[in-house]
């Protein structure tokens, strides 16, 4: 994706501004507003992880390792162990990602290959205004709409599709991390669908025609031309949708039952990193609160590795 | 940037809380303590609403006292009259106590007075500012506001519909086992035994009993908790310890969380948790199936609003089977009259447990809420949302003591399915709201 | 054809021939009932992503239509108690409020969004990449975080809950949105106009002002509408900084506790009132008409930006 990088394909302009800024025409007060509003904002974000790290210190010195491989989180009195938070915020997203990440781009293909013209437009419009949707909004979706859904229908199916062995088995509540994994899905896929068709629509024509001309199919155009041509921007896309699921707070909290447990099942309610924060933070105070903080630190370390993994991966595929 | 504009606002107000004083001040202060309210300068000075905030336990009782005590207010023909009320944020015990010592509330309402257990949310000194360095327990008046039951509700229409009048009967043992995840479906054996009257009976000829059979359905237990902070987990708690002794023991002192006395500590895993009492009444409501702890206002709004939900029996102390009303919740608190809540110098509020009582009518899971307030605003700053001032402290007194009143705020309770509180328990809230004081002085409220 | 010419041995070129041909039909046969299935499944999947997309909608319009009129956008809240159940009144300070914060946040994130980008896109120095890294972690970092941070810094020190708190949480998210669309936008002026304006003497702060911004202004207006849309949904930093979930009272003044419209469809969605369950759809489909109203508006100048580039 061309505007991940945008310092790519632009080194002579950035010679000229170079130049301009060393001639007379320089223009020292601008400069000035430019690079200080610049530290300032840096300075913020530096404040803002400072003082996550700050707060969360007292529960890292108090538990240690514990803080991430404790499988007791007692909201309230300890101990804080955040494991069951993390798998849950893990296996929530992997929920999401399941679904989303082959039907969102062969979402994207459709539309961008199959739809007719005249439809196109608007399909695709209403996708874009779906992924502007506030997360609060999918979340009251889930708890009216869904949770009477899974506790009716679903939930007794797939319990009984299984013959009630795992993953469908266990208590039916509706609220469950299988829920929030979906929920998630459905916020995320108009997301990963704009940004997929985005990327496919800039794969060459050439490449396309060429394979057409030696007589390839429609679907082994779609298949093996387009999909292999944008596998980075469509990688990029992915990451961008898994940081949002890792992230994703209310509707989360909506609708996975507060739970703060490791999963049995996928009827399992549970409570992520992020849920956690949000229904325990009004009243966290001492350690919990730094608890708390070292749950933000968690799972911003979490986000961190993935997009980190997800330029390293990026910047491979773009060698190669 | 913001510190300055708050600074420059909060000089502003200061300096109108100031002149207002002096105009106050020559006025005297003469208000009467009862249902009918009359009014001072000093009143209709506060320009904005003070914050409370906290138990959402009490909070069908604040919201519709909050509107009652405003249009009484605006019905005094007195220039005085305040044009601000207190609003109230239903946000959890746990997040009002912390809001009262952080400052963010100028009452924190919490189901269990502050202060109580040694490692609960006692005083977090993290929360304070260098101003508030000689901050101690006693810097707070803790004013009992209103008396509650907490209903087992439960949610099994089906069963409701047929068995109208025997709702399922649930003893100590049994609560404990549901909500620690040992007893999993309705039908279980325990469940059946202590419920003879919800079966299916097979009579002969003669009318002779041939077979009875369990007519509880065979469906999974969904128990709900709370997810936050809550006194109303605190009172639950505080029955299942006081019925079924040290197992149910919370480890570290910690007053708010049920799970931390279950299953050493955690949650069963077929537990929702729930966000507030309104969560918790909305999650049972939706769930077939599902049981939780809830004050009984909200069984009476979700059976109002045609939930099929009902409240379970309790068997309490004397073995006896009783439903919660608000006699049976009267009951129970008047078993602990010989020993009425006090508080001590140090601001340590003893005696205000009222689970269990020992009568034969006492439904035994009940407890009183309370607004816990700084003593003495002068030197606070902000409070509240509002700069704390002798106006301001005297707003929030003033609408204290009209809610403790019988003919004022415990009449509204009354309506909303609490218990209006004893003579004695008012008492102790006058007797609290009269020690507040301004720079030392009485705030004059007789 | 071999047929008719008997008795002479098979012709080895017609015979391969037929091959190929039986060949090609074979696996042009097979190859196209691949690519139908292959296609068919596209569709399948399209068809899969609109239905759940649509039932959001369905259920947004079919159960919050309804409650959309002027007296509920203008009006206060009423909180229903037991003796009036049905009590629901409007959402009219909470429309305020999220005006309120919005417009301050935007105010804040607009002018440092735009100068960020603007450096981001002159600078090549290891500050200005280290900068830009950061842009890049904070687009990606969950708004909760900036909830915590806003906590701390603004709500404990003010000893209140506020707007403001929420308007710095909100600030912090739309700053690196802002940035990287305004970098993109400066970048995308051509160089020569820039050359142009210095050959005539321009000073740098001239060429911002008249020639870079103006020329990116469609593109950078483009990211503020897109951040603005994102942060009036915002609702996980707001929770933990500005106030109680429902409110009844009207408040302008953003040093205060507020209410905006997320918090108060979360507030309302976790009710044990259904009058207030119900109305949370009314407060949802204003949220959301809200946003698509500045979506749609940035759809409007980029539209018009590709016309323009294409004249």
């Amino acid at each position: 994706m061309k505007t991940l990088t945008p310092l790519e394909g632009h080194g002579s302009s950035s010679d000229v501004a170079e130049r301009i800024r060393r001639s007379a025409t320089s223009d020292i007060p601008f400069q000035f507003v430019l690079r200080a509003t610049a530290a300032l904002f840096g300075a913020v974000v530096i404040l803002f992880v400072w003082s996550i790290v700050h707060t969360a210190w007292p529960a890292v010195t108090m538990y240690g390792i514990h803080l991430v491989t404790g499988k007791t989180w007692i909201a309230g009195a300890g101990p804080y162990g955040a494991l069951p938070l993390i798998i849950d915020t893990l296996s929530t997203t992997a929920i999401a990602l399941v679904f989303v990440v082959p039907i969102g781009i062969a979402s994207a293909l459709a539309l961008q290959f199959q739809v007719p013209l005249r439809l196109r437009g608007p399909v695709a419009s209403l996708i874009e205004l779906l992924a502007a949707v506030p997360s609060v909004v999918y979340g009251l979706w889930g708890i009216a709409v869904m949770v009477p859904f899974f506790i009716n229908t679903l939930e007794p199916f797939l319990n009984h599709l299984t013959g009630g062995a795992w993953p469908f088995n266990g208590p039916q509540q509706g609220f469950s991390i299988l829920l929030a994994g979906l929920v998630l899905a459905i916020m995320v896929l108009p997301t990963i669908v704009a940004v997929s068709r985005d990327v496919i629509a800039t794969v060459p024509d050439d490449l396309i025609e060429g394979a057409l001309s030696l007589g390839a199919t429609r679907g082994q155009v779609l298949f093996r031309v387009i999909l292999p041509a944008s596998r980075t921007g469509l990688l990029g896309a992915v990451a961008l949708g898994t940081g949002r699921a890792l992230g994703e707070t209310i509707a989360v909290a909506m609708v996975i039952g507060s739970n703060p447990q490791l999963p049995h099942s996928l009827f399992s309610s549970g409570a992520t990193l992020a849920s956690t924060i949000a229904v325990e933070f009004g009243n966290a105070v001492g350690t919990e609160g730094s608890a708390l903080a070292a749950l933000a630190l968690i799972l911003m370390v979490i986000t961190g590795l993935v997009n980190a993994g997800a330029r390293v991966l990026t910047r491979r595929a773009v060698t190669h | 940037m913001m510190k300055t504009a708050q600074g420059r606002l909060g000089v502003a107000i200061a300096t109108l809380g100031l002149v207002s004083t002096m105009l106050a001040v020559p006025a005297g202060a003469s208000a009467t303590l009862n249902g009918d309210l009359t009014f001072t300068a000093a009143d209709g000075a506060a320009s904005l609403t003070p914050a409370m905030g906290g138990s959402t336990f009490d909070f069908p009782f604040f919201s519709p006292a909050i509107q009652t005590y405003e249009s009484k207010a605006a019905n005094v023909s007195s220039a005085n009259a305040p044009t601000q009320i207190p609003s109230y944020g239903a946000v959890g015990s746990t997040s009002g106590k912390k809001g009262v010592i952080a400052g963010t509330y100028a009452v924190g309402a919490s189901d269990v007075p502050m202060g109580t257990v040694s490692n609960g949310v006692g005083l977090d000194s993290s929360l304070l500012t260098n101003a508030d360095a000689a901050h101690t327990l006693s810097s707070y008046v803790q004013v009992p506001v209103v008396l509650g039951g907490e209903a087992m509700m439960y949610n099994l229409p089906t069963l409701n519909a047929k068995y109208k009048k025997t709702p399922v009967k649930l003893n100590s043992v049994l609560i404990a086992d549901i909500f620690d995840g040992k007893v999993t479906t309705w039908n279980n054996s325990k469940i059946c035994k202590l419920n003879p009257l919800i079966a299916v009976v097979k009579k002969n000829k003669k009318g002779r009993v041939i077979s009875r059979r369990c007519a509880l359905p065979k469906l999974a237990i969904t128990p709900v908790f709370r997810s936050d902070g809550s006194g109303t987990s605190y009172i639950f708690s505080d029955y299942l310890h006081t019925t079924q002794g040290a197992n149910y023991e919370t480890p570290s002192g910690t007053e708010v969380y049920p799970n931390t006395t279950f299953n050493q500590g955690q949650l069963p895993s077929n537990a929702v948790g729930g966000y507030g009492n309104p969560g918790v009444a909305s999650d049972v409501v939706s769930k077939v199936g599902a049981i939780g702890y809830v004050e009984y206002a909200y069984v009476l709004i979700a059976r109002a609003t045609g939930a099929q939900v009902t409240s379970a029996l309790v068997v309490n102390s004397k073995g006896k089977t009783v439903a919660i009303s608000p006699t049976s919740v009267a009951a129970d608190a008047a078993a602990f009259a010989s020993t009425p809540p006090t508080e001590s110098s140090n601001g340590v509020v003893s005696n205000f447990s009222i689970v269990n009582g020992n009568t034969a009518g006492s439904y035994p899971i009940a407890g009183y809420s309370w607004a816990i307030v700084r003593q003495d605003w002068n030197h606070l700053g902000t409070i509240g949302s509002v700069t704390a001032s002798l106006n301001s402290e005297t707003l929030v007194a003033k609408f204290l003591d009209w809610c403790v009143q019988p003919s004022g705020g415990q009449a509204v309770a009354k309506a909303n399915g609490y218990v209006p509180l004893p003579a004695y328990v008012t008492a102790l809230g006058e007797h609290q709201i009269a020690s507040m004081t301004y720079n030392k002085a009485s705030l004059g409220l007789s | 054809m071999s047929a008719v010419i008997t008795g002479l041995p098979p012709d080895p070129i017609l015979e391969r021939r037929q091959l190929i041909q039986l060949r090609a039909s074979q696996s042009l046969a097979r190859r196209t009932l691949v690519s139908r299935v292959m296609t068919g499944l596209l569709w399948a999947c399209l068809l899969v992503t609109l239905v759940p997309l649509g039932s959001v909608i369905v259920a947004l319009v079919g159960k919050g239509a309804r409650f959309l009129s002027w007296s509920f956008f203008t009006t206060l809240p009423q909180l229903p108690s037991l003796l009036s159940l049905n009590r629901i009144g409007g959402i009219g300070n909470a429309v305020v409020a999220t005006l309120i914060i919005d417009a301050l946040a935007g105010l804040v994130a607009v002018p440092t969004g735009v100068i960020v980008g603007l450096y981001l896109a002159e600078a090549t120095s290891p500050p200005a990449r280290f900068l830009r890294s950061i842009v890049e972690i904070m687009t990606g970092m969950p708004s909760i975080l900036l909830g915590v941070f806003a906590y701390e810094y603004f709500v404990v020190q003010m000893k209140s809950y506020s707007g403001v708190a929420a308007v710095v949480a909100l600030g912090m998210l739309m700053v690196p949105f802002i940035a990287r669309a305004a970098e993109i936008a400066f970048r995308a002026v051509p160089q020569s106009l820039r050359e142009a304006a210095l050959a005539l003497g321009a000073r740098e702060s001239r060429i911002a002002r008249r020639v870079v911004v103006p020329t990116a202004l469609p593109g950078v207006t483009t990211g503020v509408l897109l951040a603005l849309a994102r942060a009036v949904g915002e609702t996980a930093p707001v929770l933990l900084v500005v106030g109680p979930t429902i409110s009844n009272l009207w408040n302008v003044n953003p040093l205060r506790p507020m209410t905006p419209l997320p918090l108060l469809i979360f507030g309302y969605a976790n009710s044990e009132y259904p009058s207030q369950r119900a109305a949370a759809w009314g407060v949802a489909l204003t949220l959301v008409a809200l946003v698509v109203a500045l979506t749609t508006m940035s759809r409007l100048i980029t539209g018009r930006m590709r016309r323009e580039r294409h004249h």
